[in-house]
């Protein structure tokens, strides 16, 4: 069991690390597979933009570390950018950090997302009934996986 | 379980001591207010709220012994903040997948084969974790 409020994902890329540092700093490279950022102050404490359905999120994400070529960490308020309806006095956020490092085979990303616990309350009542398809897939996926 | 049900286990999480009990509790098997007040810098009465908070979650259960109520800890009711957790971390998962697609495009060397290694090695992650 966990009582961690953190996920953590890992995956290797085949590419130099360089390579994988624009890609995760880059907002017209983050478009690629991050699709909500728009823009981005790319400094410690710089704004970021999230754009969902050409719907600009009023609340910025700030940047909080960057460690050229090794570290990247940033607030999101991923909450208010899937919910558009939705206005708060402060967005609630979460704290992404990105880690690379290099191996023989390319680049390994850690990716941990942190602060799910101080979320306020309101966050988890919609959650489950918009996520459900997307669980139900992973359900899918993580059975499939284990029979093998 | 319902989303009040799931609301009520975060809110409980939500706090630091709280999580703290809970992990005592988990590793320990059981225990009171009065033996986690006697090593936390915390009161009693404090503790004893912490408690039935959890207790409202489904988080703990309590029976009474004797002067004291002894607390023990109920993993099932961790299992909302799971599948939301879970939830995030197949986002990301997507969203890394396709960092991988894109940062393999311009080589055109995507392998199939590849990305069923990583899959399976944060699936594997997972079982370690004691996710299910």
């Amino acid at each position: 069991m966990t009582l961690s409020d953190r996920i953590e994902r890992t995956i290797l890329l085949p590419v130099p690390r360089e390579r994988v540092w624009d890609a995760v700093t880059k907002p017209e490279q983050l478009a690629h597979w991050f699709g909500v950022v728009s823009s981005m102050d790319f400094r410690v404490g710089g704004a970021i933009q999230f754009t969902r359905d050409n719907h600009l999120c009023p609340y910025p994400g700030v940047i909080e570390m960057i460690e050229p070529k090794q570290r990247f960490a940033f607030r999101w308020p991923s909450y208010a950018v899937a919910h558009p309806e939705l206005t708060f006095d402060t967005a609630p956020s979460t704290r992404v950090e990105i880690t690379l490092e290099e191996q023989a085979e390319g680049t390994l990303l850690t990716l941990v997302e942190s602060g799910f616990a101080s979320l306020p309350e309101e966050l988890y009542r919609g959650n489950q009934d918009g996520w459900q398809a997307c669980l139900n897939g992973l359900r899918a996926y993580l059975q499939s996986q284990e029979v093998m | 379980m319902t989303d009040e049900h799931a609301q009520r286990v975060f809110l409980a999480l939500a706090d630091p001591t709280r999580r703290l009990l809970l992990q005592q509790l988990c590793e320990e098997g059981s225990g009171t207010a009065a033996g986690f007040a006697a090593r936390l810098p915390i009161t009693r009465q404090a503790i004893i709220k912490h408690l039935v908070t959890l207790e409202q979650a489904g988080l703990v259960t309590a029976r009474e012994t004797g002067r004291e109520r002894r607390y023990m800890p109920r993993p099932e009711g961790l299992q909302a903040v799971t599948t939301w957790i879970e939830t995030i971390e197949a986002q990301w998962d997507q969203r890394l997948a396709a960092l991988r697609s894109y940062l393999l495009e311009e080589p055109g060397t995507s392998s199939a084969q590849e990305q069923e290694t990583n899959a399976r090695a944060n699936t594997q992650k997972d079982k370690e974790s004691g996710k299910p």
